[in-house]
């Protein structure tokens, strides 16, 4: 791996309601993609809440989450990686999913890690 | 490359736990501390340094209770273990 080019990889792991942690993560995602950062991006745990697709968070007076997912592609934004095991323990399936996306096991995810010059995790 | 992995609450010691690769660090800190004096406290079998702040479980009355490849170090050994690994990833 070249000295200047880093990798930054963001697990996002908290899910869009409650507090701020998912918003807020996402908006540094979208300014490093701004940026043309080179990004991994992986949904693990409640994470992967973020991208169910029939969401109304302006039920909570919040603003719409989903809306910022969808802005992923937009910001040139393409490696976005979603745990499997997160989904299927939570019940889900792929086709309730905002956007697609690679599923990749945790195995996989450590080898993102170890790869990586910088880890975000929130 | 090698990570070294800060936990400072109980719940994240699960996520953490699948992702952790050969060579790995993890320094448990605050109520971390608190998962790994459980008397079920496991790890992967990857090579794997386990570290707790001692000062934290110290404090928390856990001395006693922590297992014995859980070895305690202070802030200053902190820094050194961060320095020794190439990158940090904070559980948080």
């Amino acid at each position: 791996m070249s000295e200047t080019v880093k990798t930054i990889t963001v697990i996002s792991k908290s899910s869009p309601g409650g507090n701020d942690r998912a918003q807020t993560l996402m908006e540094l995602v979208l300014a490093l993609g701004v940026f043309e950062q080179n990004l991994n991006l992986i949904f693990y745990a409640d994470g992967v809440y973020q991208l169910l697709d029939d969401q109304d968070s302006a039920l909570l007076d919040r603003k719409n989450h989903a809306g910022s997912i969808q802005a992923l592609d937009l910001y040139g934004i393409d490696k976005v990686f979603i745990d499997s095991d997160s989904l299927h323990t939570r019940g889900l399936t792929e086709e309730q999913l905002t956007l697609p996306a690679t599923l990749i096991s945790p195995k996989e995810i450590s080898a993102l890690l170890a790869k990586a010059s910088i880890v975000i995790n929130l | 490359m090698s990570q070294l992995h800060t936990i400072n609450n109980r719940n994240d010691w699960q996520l953490c736990y699948p992702l952790l690769n050969d060579g790995d660090s993890v320094v448990f800190l605050e109520n971390g501390v608190y998962c790994c004096s459980e008397p079920d406290f496991t790890w992967p079998d990857a090579e794997l340094k386990i570290f707790a702040i001692h000062d934290d479980v110290a404090a928390r009355g856990l001395l006693a209770s922590l297992p014995k490849d859980v070895h305690t170090i202070y802030y200053k050994d902190f820094v050194e273990i961060c320095c020794q690994h190439d990158k940090v990833v904070n559980w948080f």
